[in-house]
């Protein structure tokens, strides 16, 4: 019988109380982790499908680009495109146009593409629609669609959506372009050589266009998603700061009730630093145990998050361990323990500075 | 014989605010190895003070305690910690037990090395044979400071200490006590038991009185 063994056992001796100062470490664990899981997890996603589905620069308007609701110049047009086509620089070109218009007076969102594994979708490539045209018109695979005046064919429905209440129609690009009088969002393509150089050639070389490479749009999600989840810990840490503080409270009324058999435990011929030890132990086992359930509670909301809106994002097989690499679990694991340890140290102090005599006499 | 204890002119003085109370004056008290003594005398005489002094929860203001051969006031705060888990057990008027340890885990508390086997053979010895699991509130008064005396005996010490074993037990329960006690001094052990209880007294070999914080012999 360890004094330090002594700590799990006072830890169940008080089993409600126990648990409702983990319940501050489990509250704080779990916003942590959740939020910076679901940051993390986004944050891999789209590097990966950067790196998988981009080729080595894009290319758009030096505008910005066209995107949803932009008007006619933001994209490239068609003398832009065949002289970017025509750099020797580039190969493997591909094009991608993206546009608005309307399906029986609803709005849609058209996009045209070329690569069909960024589409989570059922049946076959060329003319898919989105979940919300098919509840509103009754599609099915086989049915007849008109855009911009041009007949399809839908081949396929996806759960993918625009997520702002418009109709989402994705088309094999080479049926995109022409309903977009030939205008083209972007252009993503290989290069000979570093792309670094192929993208200052193709700045210089063809005017109006903006050119960004895979590390371009790397650094972009890391910016982006470092400055968010940099917000988001910060509000998240005030959990469990609070949790940790009730830490410090429960450990300091531990520490008093238990004030005789301090005395006692010293009075045994235990030293200072092992009564120290025993209530740091306490504490931090506290934090382990209450981090530890904190971190099973955000990992299942995570894989419920996954399951629920996964479709929706397109990140339906987007894995856990995407979203709880090694090194979230083992900081939020082990800082909330280190910071509950620290929260126990001056209960600890005070209860290992307890005069024998006097802690004996107290009632 | 060999003086297990030897203390020479021991002062304890207190402050509270201005006043100051000399709960020990100038003591001085010799005890050889194998005796049984009993400390008795009026409330407030410095029984305890002395009896802390004895087992180093306390040092003494001004003076020298020699506890097996091993002057205290100059060891570390540490090796006090030590000599007194290995030489010194101590058994309260109030028990003192651990209430969410078993009889069995409460005399194993204080060992340095964890010995169930031998930790059972101690409750044996007390009389407590079978009641290894219970804990502190399922057991009687007198059984509950039989395992305090258990637990005195864990390390093997040189020296039991014991301020009013008896004073929360009542005539059976407290003869028990002091029998168990002549017991373990027969066996060489020696102990020092500060009571008000002239019975209790009686088992000891010899009895000193103790008053406004001097000692008669
Ligand atoms: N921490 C303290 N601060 C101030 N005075 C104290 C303190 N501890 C003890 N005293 C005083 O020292 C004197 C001796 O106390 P002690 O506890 O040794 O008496 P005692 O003989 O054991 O009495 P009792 O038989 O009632 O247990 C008493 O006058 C007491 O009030
Ligand atoms: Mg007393």
């Amino acid at each position: 019988m360890s004094i330090y063994k002594l700590s799990f056992k006072n830890l169940k001796r008080r089993k409600l109380r126990s648990a409702l100062t983990m319940l501050g470490i489990i509250i704080g664990v779990a916003t942590l982790v959740l939020l910076i899981g679901a940051g993390t997890g986004m944050q891999s996603y789209m590097k990966e499908q950067t790196e998988t589905m981009m080729g080595d620069i894009s290319i758009y308007n030096s505008s910005g680009g066209a995107f949803m609701g932009s008007s006619g110049d933001a994209y490239l047009n068609n003398d832009t495109v065949s002289k970017i086509k025509n750099m020797s620089q580039l190969y493997d070109i591909k094009e991608e146009t993206q546009f608005t218009s309307e399906m029986n007076r609803t709005p849609i969102y058209v996009l045209g593409i070329n690569n069909w594994d960024q589409v989570k979708f059922n049946g076959t490539p060329g003319v898919v629609v989105d979940q919300s045209l098919v509840d509103t018109f009754g599609y099915k695979i086989g049915s007849k669609i008109t855009i911009k005046d041009k007949d399809f064919t839908v081949t396929g429905i996806t759960k993918e959506t625009t997520g702002m209440g418009m109709g989402l129609v994705f088309l094999d690009v080479e049926k995109a372009i022409p309903l977009n009088d030939n205008k083209v969002t972007s252009i993503s393509a290989s290069a000979r050589g570093d792309p670094e150089t192929a993208k200052k050639d193709v700045e210089s070389q063809v005017p109006g266009t903006m050119a960004m490479t895979q590390s371009d749009f790397t650094k972009q999600i890391d910016d982006m998603m470092n400055g968010i989840m940099l917000f988001i810990g910060a509000i998240a840490s005030i959990g469990l700061l609070v949790g940790v503080i009730s830490i410090v409270n429960i450990m300091l009324v531990n520490v008093t009730e238990r004030t005789r058999e301090i005395g006692v435990l010293k009075a045994i011929g235990f030293t200072n630093q092992e009564v120290l030890g025993s209530i740091l132990m306490e504490a931090g086992l506290l934090g382990f145990m209450g981090s530890l359930v904190g971190l099973v509670m955000a990992a299942i909301l995570l894989q419920l998050g996954i399951i629920l809106f996964g479709p929706q994002l397109g990140m339906e097989d987007v894995s856990l361990a995407y979203m709880l690499p090694a090194w979230l679990v083992l900081v939020v694991v082990g800082g909330a323990t280190l910071l509950s340890v620290l929260a126990g140290l001056y209960p600890a102090w005070r209860a290992s500075r307890l005069n024998v005599v006097e802690a004996l006499r107290y009632d | 014989m060999t003086d297990i204890l030897d203390i020479k002119g021991a002062w304890k003085t207190y402050k509270m605010g201005a006043e100051e109370i000399n709960a020990l004056q100038g003591v001085n008290f010799k005890v050889e190895e194998g005796s049984f003594l009993a400390v008795m005398g009026p409330s407030g005489s410095g029984k305890s003070t002395l009896l802390h002094l004895a087992g180093i929860l306390d040092l003494p203001t001004k003076g020298e305690i020699t506890l097996g051969g091993k002057k205290v006031n100059e060891l570390s705060g540490k090796e006090q910690a030590h000599l007194r888990r290995s030489q010194i057990g101590f058994v309260f008027q109030r028990f003192n037990l651990l209430s969410q340890l078993t009889a069995l885990e409460n005399v194993m508390l204080p060992m340095m090395k964890p010995d169930k086997k031998k930790g059972k053979e101690i409750l044996d010895r007390v009389g407590l044979e079978g009641k290894y699991h219970r804990l502190p509130t399922q057991l009687s008064g007198g059984e509950e400071q039989r395992v305090a005396i258990a637990r005195s005996l864990a390390n093997d010490p040189i020296l039991i200490l014991a301020d009013e074993p008896t004073g929360e037990l009542d005539t059976k329960n407290s003869r028990m006590i002091m029998d168990l006690l002549t017991e373990l001094n027969k066996e060489g052990m020696t102990i020092i038991i500060v009571t008000h209880d002239p019975m209790a007294a009686e088992y000891a070999q010899k009895t000193v009185q103790m008053s406004d914080g001097t000692i008669y012999e």
